[in-house]
């Protein structure tokens, strides 16, 4: 049809600033679709760290400040639960295992976790996946280590590698267990969670390079060497944590609410969950406010698509008396604008869409290596869609508001164009 | 057999919109079907408003405008917008054309909204036909003028496109406002000469808008707008204040 024909000649004719503005329509959309993409990839990776743990224990703090410190290894622990405890709490008959975890020290920036060989059987991410050895195998000998990927990418270590760990947990240490160096004897395969920026040692390691040691500082004129702590009693006095798996959910409760009472010692059990879901409540304000700012951008250049058509208006009023007079309709010309800035929202939010998958393909190891993220590059979900439509559907409406002015213009202008 | 007159205004009145207080009437003016009128009159005096509701794209508040026979004034907009693009052709002062077209688009225009005026020429190669023989008929040479774009072209060459589509397809009605008024006098005559000589030939009426009487003695009939046309100032809803003639 030759309306359309020039239609589309009329917009090749203003071909950059049709281009500028579908640029800024997609990088708008491109921002707004990241946001949410990010968004939803952090949510999604911090529920994904740990599955099929039941229950934390831990000394007796906030809830969420458990699940960070056991878990994600953000932030420390106020308290140790001593060992006795953790082996009543182990022996309860609705507990089907638990898994003590030791923190505390750190190598060379990546923490150290004591704890036992149960953990490469039970721990357990992205619901069903558990961890698996890239090389070598779980540590057996006193002073054997594991690491994750991360940690074995970062410094080169291989199984076989020494390493010495750090009292504390700065990333540069000048307190080191020098006196007893430990191997790697494994290394896991990526899991895009915190395991894979951690050192793995036996709860009796921990003990032992703390043995003459004492209120974090080394007791001096009393040094035990690595072969004469292996002779001494190494069984641990008190753990940072313990994971505990339940043989029915449904006793999770109230295995909680025995914890939290324990008469001895002051203890803390948390659903991993539950607590998410604080966390969640917590950077939800931040999240909004990121949204809102990109609803901003997309508005501003829904504004600027509106601008470029304004700006051609008084061309339009010629275009609309020319096209009136040879018996186009009011409302067969207000489509054609509005149809105009249809088509170049759309265009945007199609550019758009390619940015942000683009992107995510570009970006997903290096996001996956920095922080640990790991995005998940899904097909939109029916609310992104939904979200994008809205935005066209803004974008046909932006058109409708010049055309109309232009209309009414050239009902004033009559057969005359004055301007 | 008695064909109804081209023309017919019978007690017009029209308020300009936003501007209460100014309107105009005509009590009544007829053309004749295939009549040459030249329309002189200085601005202000409503001349292109009475062209506007000739051709039906604006709507009178009172009175009838028959175009053969046919009341436009009581036509729901729609209507008269298919009307006038099947029975008129009109040509403006100037910028005519659509700029990214080509001359052949430009000319063809019309005829996407008016099926019995495409029906006359046939299929879309006919089509093509009838604008490049209407190109040469106003003095362009179709191969060089008929695939340019319209914003490449002069002044004077812009203006034959219009008439050329103006003319497409045998409108029964062509209306032109000042259509030579941009163009230099030699070529106004040249191009004046080519548009009567196509209208003599497809039977149209021309309704032609000019504050030049040296066009004159070219039409049928000169009709001064003062005589026809009543500007009406001051008029409050409801009241009509003492009309006074415009000179």
């Amino acid at each position: 049809m030759i309306i359309l024909r020039l239609a589309l000649k009329s917009l090749a004719n203003r071909w950059l600033t049709a281009l500028l503005a579908v640029a800024s329509i997609a990088l708008s959309v491109a921002l707004l679709l990241g946001v949410e993409k990010v968004r939803s990839g952090a949510r999604q990776s911090f529920a994904d760290t740990i599955s099929g743990t039941d229950l934390i224990v831990g000394a007796r703090t906030g809830g969420l400040q458990l699940l960070l410190y056991s878990v994600f290894r953000i932030g420390n622990a106020t308290n140790n639960i001593t060992w006795t405890s953790y082996e009543e709490i182990a022996r309860q008959p609705e507990v089907a295992w638990a898994v003590p975890l030791s923190l505390g020290d750190s190598h060379r920036g990546f923490r150290v976790l004591g704890t036992t060989r149960d953990y490469f059987e039970r721990y357990r991410y992205r619901r069903t996946n558990g961890l698996v050895f890239a090389e070598g195998r779980p540590f057996d000998d006193l002073f054997d280590a594991v690491v994750g990927s991360d940690v074995a990418r970062a410094l080169r270590y291989r199984v076989g590698s020494p390493l010495v760990i750090a009292h504390g947990l700065g990333s540069v240490s000048f307190v080191e267990h020098e006196d007893k160096p430990f191997r790697v004897v494994g290394v896991l395969a990526p899991t895009g969670t915190p395991v894979d920026r951690t050192v793995h040692v036996s709860l009796a390691a921990i003990e032992a390079i703390h043995i003459d040691w004492q209120s974090g500082a080394r007791t001096p004129g009393q040094t035990v060497s690595a072969d004469e702590a292996r002779k001494l009693d190494l069984a641990p006095k008190a753990i940072t944590a313990a994971l505990v798996g339940l043989k029915s959910r449904l006793a999770a409760f109230k295995l909680q609410r025995a914890i939290n009472d324990y008469p001895r010692e002051a203890l803390t059990a948390i659903l991993p969950g539950a607590a998410l879901q604080e966390l969640w409540g917590l950077v939800g304000v931040a999240e909004t406010a990121l949204s809102a700012v990109s609803w901003m951008v997309v508005a501003t250049a829904l504004l600027g698509l509106a601008t470029m058509i304004l700006t051609t208006l008084n061309e339009r009023r010629r275009e609309m008396a020319i096209l009136r007079s040879v018996g186009a309709r009011p409302a067969t010309v207000i489509g054609l604008l509005s149809a105009e800035a249809g088509l170049l929202t759309l265009a945007g939010v199609l550019a758009g869409l390619a940015l942000t998958y683009g992107g995510l393909l570009v970006a997903r190891p290096l996001i996956d290596r920095l922080y640990g993220l790991h995005l998940a590059i899904d097909p939109p979900t029916w609310n992104e869609i939904a979200t994008l439509c809205a935005i066209v559907l803004a974008g046909i409406v932006t058109g409708l508001a010049p055309a109309i002015r232009a209309y009414r213009l050239s009902l004033a202008d009559g057969m005359t164009v004055r301007m | 057999m008695s064909l109804a007159p081209l023309i017919e205004l019978d007690r017009v009145h029209y308020r300009w919109p936003g501007r209460t207080g100014f309107g105009m009437a005509v009590e009544r003016l007829r053309i004749e079907r295939a009549e040459r009128v030249l329309l002189v009159g200085p601005s202000g005096t409503g001349k292109s408003t009475l062209l506007a509701l000739i051709a039906g794209i604006v709507a009178p508040h009172a009175g009838h405008i028959r175009v053969l026979g046919e009341d436009i004034a009581n036509m729901r907009a729609s209507a008269r917008d298919r009307f006038r693009a099947e029975h008129m052709g009109i040509v403006f002062q100037m910028f005519n054309l659509l700029p990214y077209g080509s001359a052949i688009d430009n000319i063809l225009l019309p005829l996407s909204f008016a099926p019995r005026r495409r029906g006359r020429i046939g299929k879309p190669a006919a089509q093509v036909l009838e604008a490049c023989r209407l190109l040469t008929q106003l003095g362009l040479d179709p191969a060089s003028i008929g695939p340019r774009r319209a914003a490449e072209l002069s002044v004077g060459q812009q203006q034959r496109v219009a008439a050329a589509r103006a003319l497409i397809g045998g409108p029964e009605l062509v209306i032109a406002d000042e259509p030579t008024s941009a163009l230099d006098p030699d070529i106004r005559d040249k191009f004046l000469g080519l548009v009567l000589a196509e209208i003599a030939r497809s039977g149209a009426g021309l309704l032609m808008v000019s504050h030049d009487p040296a066009l004159s003695p070219r039409f049928d009939r000169v009709v001064h707008l003062g005589d026809v046309v009543e500007v009406l100032h001051g008029v409050a809803a409801g009241t009509r204040a003492a009309p006074e003639t415009a000179v």
